[in-house]
């Protein structure tokens, strides 16, 4: 996108909107008088959602200032629970402003432009969209694991039902929930109003007559256990500044795989024992450039975390048949599948204990 | 006399609603305009060429170009 199509105003009668209507240098400050550029631009704010939006949209914005998507409280409270150092002027709390404080959004980030985290720009003019934009807006932060998934981009990996079949978009399901929850929350699933299968899919759970795999497995096993197909695992993250001083981070490249662990959040809302786990980026050495041992409780959180890959099929590999799962030992994770560094942390999450052939 | 019982309350309603049509200005009008300052910002920032005119480059990128992987 060239520089001058990020503030691109195509629709001069956005003047007229009702958010036009409120002047343009309300929100983003300048000299609208200035006859030159410069002039006009000294002072502009060009995401001015922290102050403006809250003017006139108070009942959202005030919850979403719990909001992980602008909190991170689910980045900071693992890495505090990992005993790291969160306190501001620590060796942790420095990485964290260099590598993952960016990694946010704004009210404006979601509902006007393109994040500024993949470069910013008007998604279409300056006309505020209720519902952000699949491509430019979710899919610009989460494409390379549930972009990727959801649209079929993993080589081998069929796209998700509910895009091939019903085109949903993420705001489908994920809706009010993104605004965050009036409690706060830890991690994504520590709301009470994000969305699950069964919201939808009511009937499963009503009626399991025809199904002996929904008789035998619905409290046991959580949805996508049954019905994902291999998802994207990233490993061995690790940040530092270059000889410029800018960030950077160095990884593995991903792994398709999939593996069946024990839930490690399990809850009245998830109360499954058996879920799908994605291996996270971290590793004990994640923040080694900025100091030792920054993560002194390494181990009392599962680099194997809670899953709920967006590639979901009615028929996948593993419910082909009871066997198909009961006695393919190679979509359990096992002591074997994790780095020795990492078994420790991970082992609330092995699979220890396996299904019997049933011979069918 | 009874039908003009009936007409003449109904011709005074009618003669009431025509004058306060013409008269009140409050009910009816123009959609309100933007102000000027509104205008002077939208006009450039709606007219491609004086954009890409004044377009100033782009800062550097701040990701390095040591980083792999996906993030």
């Amino acid at each position: 996108m060239e520089v001058w199509e990020k503030v691109f105003v195509d629709d001069a009668e956005f003047a007229y909107s009702t958010h036009g209507e409120v002047g343009c240098v309300i929100c983003h400050g300048g000299d609208s008088a200035a006859a030159d550029k410069d002039t006009a631009h000294a002072g502009v704010v060009s995401d001015p959602s922290d102050v403006s939006c809250i003017t006139c949209h108070s009942d959202v914005a005030h919850v979403n200032d719990l909001s992980l998507h602008t909190n991170l409280t689910g980045m900071i409270s693992a890495l505090e629970a990992r005993g790291g150092d969160m306190s501001e002027g620590s060796e942790l709390y420095t990485a964290f402003q260099n590598h993952c404080s960016s990694c946010h959004t704004t009210c404006g980030q979601c509902h006007v432009s393109r994040p500024e985290e993949s470069g910013s720009g008007l998604v279409s003019g300056h006309e505020f969209r209720q519902t952000p934009s699949m491509q430019y807006n979710c899919i610009a932060c989460h494409g390379s694991r549930i972009g990727d998934e959801y649209l079929g981009q993993n080589e081998g990996q069929p796209a998700d039902v509910h895009w091939t079949q019903e085109t949903m978009l993420c705001t489908d399901c994920h809706s009010v929930a993104l605004h965050g929850s009036s409690t706060g929350a830890t991690n994504r699933y520590d709301n009470p109003a994000v969305i699950q299968c069964e919201d939808c899919h009511a009937d499963v759970l009503a009626d399991t007559s025809d199904n002996p795999q929904h008789e035998q497995h619905l409290d046991d096993l959580s949805c996508q256990v049954c019905h994902a197909v291999a998802y994207k695992n990233c490993y061995s993250c690790h940040i530092a500044l270059d000889e410029e001083g800018q960030p950077c981070r160095v990884s593995e490249p991903s792994v398709i795989q999939f593996e069946i662990g024990y839930n490690p959040i399990q809850s009245a809302e998830r109360p499954y024992d058996f879920v799908v786990l994605r291996h996270v980026p971290t590793c004990t050495g994640t923040c080694d450039y900025y100091g030792t041992n920054l993560l002194p409780d390494f181990d009392a959180v599962s680099t194997w975390k809670y899953a709920t890959p967006h590639n979901i099929q009615l028929d996948t590999p593993q419910n082909a048949s009871c066997d198909a799962c009961h006695t393919d030992i190679g979509i359990f994770l096992t002591e074997d599948d994790i780095r020795p560094e990492e078994r420790a942390a991970n082992e609330g999450v092995i699979i220890t204990e396996f299904p019997e052939p049933v011979g069918e | 006399m009874k039908r003009l019982a009936l007409v003449l309350p109904a011709l005074v309603l009618f003669v009431a609603l025509a004058v306060l049509g013409c008269t009140n200005k409050g009910l009816v009008g123009p959609t309100p305009r933007a102000d000027d300052t509104v205008v002077s910002c939208v006009t450039c920032h709606s007219d491609k060429a004086t954009l890409q005119e004044v377009a100033s480059p782009e800062p550097e990128a701040t990701t390095s170009a040591e980083t792999t992987g996906e993030g």
